[in-house]
């Protein structure tokens, strides 16, 4: 029994010594982000509409950023955790939540989460899980995917955004994880707070049509907020909690993960 | 039974106060060592051979994790580490750490880089064909999926366990220069 105290004992000791780091990298997140600041500062779980994990109302409120977000490149540059591109002479996107098609479940109709169709160049459709994919249905992804082939857009793509998944793909539709896509919106936030800033003083390279606001992104900050706490079981108002001395069990993972969207969008900071 | 009864109440009283911190530091544990492992793949992934024809990239890494559920602990071993899918349905990379422990004085703890491929006569060539290159560095796992390039971790060393990890590794990459590995690319391109 000894040596189990002294696990838990020097676990708890190096998770309160991970606070400083934390402390500093929520800093230099809300000094990026400003003028809003890192939503893991907040608490988005005393929402009552996201606290549950209710999918409609996280499938709606993503549709409606990507719809924001505007572009194919800048939305699979999102959905793949990646730095957005500058804003580019593509069409938006025309967004529909639970589109309907043809084929789903076997000898059954079905219903995409989200479906994104650009002119008539592109479609991509989203799988909306807040499980891990193991633990979400996904048997009806093969019946998507028959009736997505059979659509005229040239660039097709399927995405199931989960938890977790242990597949690079299930049955078509290519896996992103929650942790992967905040990093992604986290980044397009970034671009809409820069865009604005941009344009309010001027300075502007592209102002066709982008409508990138600070309020886009605090709302784009919001959600991420919501999936990093609610459903990737971060602890909500973190910095306070860090300060406080508070044991943050998952602080080291947090802050790894702070540092790698810091790290990843370092070059757009720099510029 | 007071014996029992006594030693039932002690272990309530310490599940009770202990159960949540001890998961958590079982979390925190486990995280450290799948990031460590992660590490050590993803420096491994960039030498590897173009001849192997992986597709395989650091963004497919996942953790695994045995046994991943508290419920499935029934033996006396653990298994902390990252896998990657580097041929579709054909080639696994697997790195981590073994943990075995079947009475409460014997602790043992190994550090594996290994192949796993879909089938076992393939892993039985592999194995075949490294021949001398075998010593005592590699072994075929327990179900004859994969070959593993073992490498104990002292008692006194946990903390460096990447190093072992690291030692594995140069057993596929660089001994007599990387052969290891030039034989699995031909096993996998014949199959």
């Amino acid at each position: 029994m000894a040596s189990l105290h002294d696990f838990i004992a020097v676990s708890r000791r190096r998770a309160k010594l991970e606070n400083e780091r934390l402390v500093s990298l929520l800093d230099r997140s809300t000094e990026v982000l400003s003028p809003l600041s890192d939503p893991l500062a907040d608490d988005f779980g005393a929402h009552r509409w996201l606290q549950a994990k209710r999918e409609e109302a996280y499938s709606d409120w993503l549709a409606w950023i990507l719809f924001r977000i505007r572009t194919p490149d800048r939305i699979l540059a999102a959905l793949n955790g990646e730095v957005q591109t500058e804003a580019s002479s593509q069409q938006p996107a025309t967004v529909v939540r639970e589109y309907w098609v043809e084929s789903g479940h076997v000898d059954r109709t079905g219903r995409v989460d989200i479906h994104l169709k650009f002119q008539n160049q592109a479609v991509f459709w989203i799988e909306v899980k807040l499980t891990s994919a193991e633990d979400a249905d996904m048997e009806k992804n093969s019946g998507y995917r028959a009736a997505q082939d059979a659509r005229p857009e040239l660039i097709k793509r399927r995405f199931t955004i989960a938890k977790g998944g242990r597949q690079k793909d299930y049955s078509g539709f290519e896996f992103r994880s929650w942790e992967t896509v905040c990093r992604g919106l986290r980044s397009a936030a970034l671009g809409m707070i820069r865009t604005a800033e941009s344009e309010r003083t001027g300075c502007s390279r592209h102002t066709s049509g982008d409508t990138a606001s600070v309020n886009t992104a605090a709302m784009t900050l919001g959600f991420v907020g919501a999936i990093e706490q609610n459903i990737l079981g971060f602890p909500a108002s973190l910095r306070r909690r860090a300060l406080d001395g508070t044991t943050i069990w998952p602080g080291a993972e947090i802050a790894d993960y702070l540092d790698s969207w810091l790290s990843m969008i370092k070059e757009t900071i720099d510029a | 039974m007071p014996e029992l009864e006594t030693a039932t109440n002690e272990l309530l009283a310490q599940g009770f106060h202990s159960y949540v911190d001890a998961l958590a530091a079982i979390r925190s544990f486990k995280s450290e060592v799948v990031k460590g492992c992660r590490t050590v793949m993803e420096e491994g992934l960039l030498r590897l051979p173009k001849s192997l024809n992986t597709s395989g990239t650091k963004n497919g890494i996942v953790e695994e994790i045995d046994p991943s559920d508290i419920g499935d602990f029934g033996e006396d071993y653990a298994w902390i580490g990252v896998s990657l899918p580097l041929v579709p349905e054909k080639l696994w990379f697997s790195v981590g750490i073994y943990l075995d422990q079947t009475d409460e004085s014997t602790h043992r703890v190994q550090a594996y880089v290994s192949f796993f491929t879909a089938r076992k006569d393939t892993v039985r060539t592999l194995f075949g064909a490294l021949g001398e290159l075998r010593g005592t560095a590699f072994v075929l796992d327990d179900e004859d999926t994969g070959v593993c390039a073992v490498e104990p971790i002292l008692s006194n060393a946990l903390a460096s366990y990447q190093e072992a990890l690291r030692k594995a590794m140069s057993s596929w990459l660089d001994k007599d220069n990387g052969k290891a590995l030039v034989i699995l690319g031909k096993v996998i391109n014949a199959r």
